[in-house]
């Protein structure tokens, strides 16, 4: 399909919005909350990419070419609304170093309402290395193709995003149920 | 015990996708068709081609002085030494023509003191055309960029 867009087949890339446009949408809400901002990130996700067609190494998958764009737009619109989306040190939540509890906390499962807010209440930088890690399947190197950054920065995302989730847990669940 | 990390994992992976609201396609292949319509792009068109033509006709220039003089070119380059002298001739065209750079400047300065000031419609085109050729440039750089 992406081959008969490159040659120049306006009707597969019609296929292609049809076959991304869920996902592209749901990364999208995730990362920017609302429904019209994000139809709007998605929007102009499927016109930049058919905009930068040319440009696409076939070499290279799709997908995380896609979520490039996608990334991009939703860090303008996260930008544009005053949304702070570089890392610094005011970034980083209080982690408390001494936390050996904390693998712990999720003993249970997480049903989707809960996973949802957990998703929405970090940093944006850090849900959507989650999202694209587990929602979309794509590994560490694929990740720092999108996001542009090098592959030890996605594991150290990684590896923050996991341990805000699992504060915020221990944080609202206490000591109780939460640790087995 | 379970880990913690799995469980997180697990949770993010059943997320379900949502999906736009209907007709989401077609709004983004008339946002597409709208682009591609409008006075802007056929502005960048032209001035794509405009680019385009130029660079054919030098490269084409090029060629052809390359293709007359090539037993000149190949006889001095074969010659111990042709590289640097190459070089050293290079430098000295490019040192002459910095020099006359300068001096059309200068005259070009002269003249324009000289000479009353340019009506407002040849700023106004000249302003048109390198505005067309620096919007050219820049959109294909943003589109590598994505």
């Amino acid at each position: 399909m992406v081959e008969r867009c490159l040659g120049g087949d306006n009707e597969a890339f019609s296929g292609l919005v049809e076959l991304y446009q869920d996902r592209i949408y749901s990364f999208a809400l995730r990362l920017l909350g609302g429904e019209a901002a994000a139809e709007e990130a998605a929007q102009e996700t499927f016109v930049k990419a058919f905009r930068a067609l040319p440009s696409y190494n076939k070499a290279q998958p799709f997908a995380p070419w896609l979520f490039r764009i996608a990334h991009n737009t939703c860090m303008d619109v996260l930008r544009a609304g005053g949304r702070n989306v570089s890392i610094d040190e005011e970034d980083f939540p209080d982690i408390p170093d001494q936390a050996p509890a904390v693998d712990d906390t999720v003993g249970e499962a997480l049903d989707e309402a809960r996973i949802e807010a957990l998703l929405a209440s970090l940093p944006p930088l850090y849900s959507e290395v989650l999202l694209l890690q587990y929602r979309e399947d794509l590994g560490p190197a694929e990740i720092a193709r999108v996001l542009g950054v090098p592959e030890g920065t996605v594991k150290a995302r990684l590896f923050r995003a996991r341990a805000m989730i699992k504060e915020k847990l221990a944080t609202v669940a206490g000591p109780g149920p939460y640790i087995e | 015990m379970k880990n913690g990390s799995d469980n997180i994992a697990k949770a993010i992976r059943a997320l379900p996708y949502r999906g736009p609201r209907a007709g989401f396609s077609a709004r983004v292949m008339a946002a597409i068709a709208k682009e591609q319509s409008s006075p802007v792009a056929g502005l960048i068109g032209a001035a794509e081609l405009l680019v385009a033509g130029w660079s054919a006709l030098v490269a084409f220039a090029a060629a052809g002085l390359i293709g007359s003089n090539w037993t000149a070119i190949a006889a001095f380059l074969i010659q111990p030494g042709s590289f640097g002298r190459a070089l050293d001739l290079a430098s000295a065209r490019c040192a002459m023509l910095a020099g006359k750079a300068v001096a059309l400047l200068q005259l070009a300065a002269d003249l324009a003191a000289a000479a009353p000031v340019p009506a407002w419609q040849e700023f106004a085109a000249a302003a048109f055309v390198s505005a067309a050729v620096i919007y050219t440039l820049s959109g294909r750089l943003a589109a590598q960029r994505i």
